[in-house]
Order: C-alpha cells, then sequence, then structure tokens
C-alpha cells in the first residue's frame, strides 16, 4: 500500500469511519497498477498542493465535505427520484460562483480518482483503448478536471499531435496545466460554446460534463460540429448519480445511448461500472450510481 | 437512553437483516460488517421517518458510534 494513500484512507477513517470502511474494502481489491498510478498521481497532486499553500490534510478535508454534500443529495434523490437542481442558472448561483464550494468540491473530487475503483475502471479503458483512434494529430479535451486524460494522452500519443484543454474555470486549467506536464498543451479559457475556430479536431474527450447542463444534446451537436471526419470522441457520464452540481439525470444507460444517436453518434465500445459492488438487481433496486464511459465515431 | 437503544437496534436489525445486532452506545460501523456507506443512507432515512427527525450533512457523516447518533436522536426530540 503506497504510502500517501494510507495515510489520506486514514485521514478518512479518523473523521468518517462509515465512509472509510468501503474505502478499505476497495483498496484491498485495488491492483499492482492501480495502486502505482496512485501513488504517481496523489504524490502529484500533493505536489500542486504544496505550490499553493495547501498540503493533502486540506484535500481530505475537502474530500469530506464533498462527501458530505453527496450523502444528503443522495437521501434527496431516494425520496424524489430527481436530481435536486434542475436549471443551471441555480447551479450557477449556489455552486459556480460560490468559491468556497468550487475549492472543496474540485479537491475532493482529486482524491476520489483513484479511490473510487468506478473512477479507476474508467480510466483504464481510454488508457488501454485510446490508441485504437489514433492517428491523432489534434486532441481536445473540454472540461480538464484534474488534468488526469490529458496527461495520459499526452503519454500514450505521437509527440507531434498537438494537445488543447478548454474550460471555463481558470482555476481548473491551473491544476490541469500543473497535473498535466504537457509542454506542448494549449490552455484556453472559453466556454465551448463560444469555440469558433476552423480548427477540428481529431480526438475529443469530454468526461463528466453533460449531466451539468440542461441540454446536453446541445453540447454534442457542438462536439459533433468541431469533430474531424473520422475522428472520435471519449465521454463518460453517470446514471443516477446525484452531486450538488448535477442537473441532467439519465435514469439508465439506454438513455444515454439514445442520446448518442440523437447527435449522430454511433457507440464503437462502452464500459459501465456501479459505484456499489452489489449484484445488478440490488444495485438497480437501490438506485446505485452506474458510471458510463463510451468511445464514440460520427455516424 | 436505554429505550432508544432497543429501537435502534430494532431499526439496525430490520435494515441490515442481521437478528444478532444488539446497539450499545459504544458501538462502532467496525463491528457492524454490513453498516457501511450504502446501508448508512438506508439507516439514516429510516431512523429519520421513524423518529420524525431530520439530521443535518454533517450530523449524517460525522456518528463515529451509536452513542452519537442516540444523543443526536434524542435532543432533536427534545427540541
Amino acid at each position: 500500500m503506497p504510502e500517501i494513500l494510507e495515510y489520506i484512507v486514514n485521514k478518512i477513517s479518523e473523521a468518517n469511519p462509515i465512509s472509510a470502511k468501503k474505502l478499505k474494502r476497495n483498496y484491498s481489491k485495488f491492483s499492482d497498477q492501480h495502486l502505482t498510478e496512485a501513488e504517481e498521481f496523489l504524490n502529484l497532486y500533493s505536489v500542486y498542493l504544496n505550490s499553493i499553500s495547501r498540503n493533502i490534510d486540506y484535500a481530505v478535508d475537502c474530500y469530506l465535505k464533498m462527501t458530505s454534500d453527496m450523502f444528503t443529495e443522495r437521501m434527496k434523490f431516494l425520496e424524489t427520484g430527481e436530481y435536486s437542481n434542475k436549471f443551471y442558472k441555480d447551479v450557477d448561483e449556489k455552486i459556480y460562483s460560490n468559491p468556497e464550494i468550487m475549492d472543496y468540491h474540485m479537491h475532493g473530487l482529486a482524491i476520489a480518482q483513484f479511490l473510487w475503483p468506478d473512477q479507476y475502471i474508467r480510466f483504464r479503458f481510454f488508457s488501454d483503448n485510446l490508441l485504437k483512434y489514433s492517428p491523432v494529430n489534434s486532441y481536445l479535451e473540454i472540461g480538464g478536471g484534474h488534468g488526469l486524460y490529458v496527461r495520459e494522452a499526452v503519454k500514450l500519443l505521437e509527440s507531434k499531435t498537438d494537445f488543447a484543454v478548454i474550460d471555463i474555470s481558470q482555476s481548473s486549467l491551473n491544476i490541469c496545466e500543473n497535473m498535466s506536464e504537457g509542454e506542448n498543451v494549449n490552455f484556453i479559457l472559453k466556454d465551448i460554446f463560444e469555440y469558433h475556430e476552423e480548427a477540428k479536431f481529431d480526438f475529443i474527450t469530454i468526461g463528466e460534463v453533460i449531466e451539468h447542463l440542461e441540454d446536453p444534446l446541445k453540447l454534442l451537436n457542438k462536439i459533433h460540429s468541431i469533430l474531424n471526419t473520422g475522428g472520435s470522441v471519449y465521454l463518460t457520464t453517470p446514471v443516477n448519480a446525484p452531486m450538488i452540481d448535477h442537473i441532467y439525470l439519465f435514469n439508465n444507460v439506454d438513455e444515454i445511448k439514445e442520446l448518442m444517436m440523437k447527435a449522430n453518434f454511433k457507440i464503437i465500445e462502452d464500459v459501465a461500472v456501479y459505484s456499489e459492488d452489489l449484484p445488478e438487481e440490488l444495485a438497480i433496486k437501490h438506485k446505485i450510481p452506474l458510471m458510463y464511459a463510451c468511445f464514440l465515431k460520427k455516424v | 437512553m436505554e429505550q432508544l437503544l432497543k429501537d435502534l437496534t430494532v431499526v439496525f436489525r430490520d435494515v441490515l437483516d442481521d437478528d444478532s445486532i444488539v446497539l450499545k452506545e459504544e458501538t462502532t460501523a467496525a463491528e457492524i460488517e454490513d453498516w457501511d456507506s450504502l446501508t448508512h443512507i438506508m439507516l439514516i432515512s429510516e431512523i429519520e421517518k421513524q423518529f420524525k427527525i431530520k439530521f443535518t450533512s454533517s450530523e449524517i457523516t460525522g456518528f463515529k458510534n451509536v452513542g452519537e447518533l442516540a444523543n443526536s436522536v434524542l435532543s432533536k426530540q427534545n427540541s
């Protein structure tokens, strides 16, 4: 067990033993590769935190606040069957315009990247299959998160590839830039709908974005319009996953697939992982979040 | 407190489907195999319903043992 991972889980356990119980159960099953990659990412992230005068304890506090929010959202969701926010303007007012919440939500998610098996399985799905979709001369990520995916793409793809990350949040771009270690990555502070350049892309990654929108189809249409003929997309989004900033509820994977078809994409391969290790009938009964990822091409 | 612990034991036994559970103030999740983050939501939801109370987010994720949970229920019932 890498020292940093053990330290994080122990800190979580001190504050929230019930939540840590699942984490401990999970990490006993992590592969050596998972542990190595977790250690590498979390150590790098720790260096980034130090550069902004924070430390890993701060990130653990953020994780605890984020999981506390998730817990509350989940209880509401199980009661109502809906996400608590339906409109972008509400999330913008309550969350995006609140630097304190944004900060802990963002750092909390960073800790989760390697602690939650569902996140890691989708990351591996991306990493193990990306090269099938080469050549990739131009690569775009919409909403770069913590830089995990663009960092992996920089590692895997040809050195002549032009990389870009577009995001509406400067703080997210800062993390992404620090974590990606990509010298040839262009970081663009812009709403993707304001991107009107003629240059199109061979590959577009969009992870955990469309559920934050009222109209995900509009964004999928935009992606379609800036993807080169023969180009590919890697997309992830969850089913039944209430979060403080999720708006668009997918009730099952078929709804996601239908939306991809509506946007004139065909699914080349996909993966879906429940966030709890339960038999499928129980996972469906308890509306356990199902994390979905797919590679797409234009129809 | 004694009666409350008995009532909570009934809830835990019912939700976790385990009749061997006997709650004490010092009981923690470590001692009850199926009490994890997933079943905690079901337990909290059932306790809120039965005792007609509402926990705050920080309470829900902050209980370290049954005693803290029970004290929270008591304080809400008395307020």
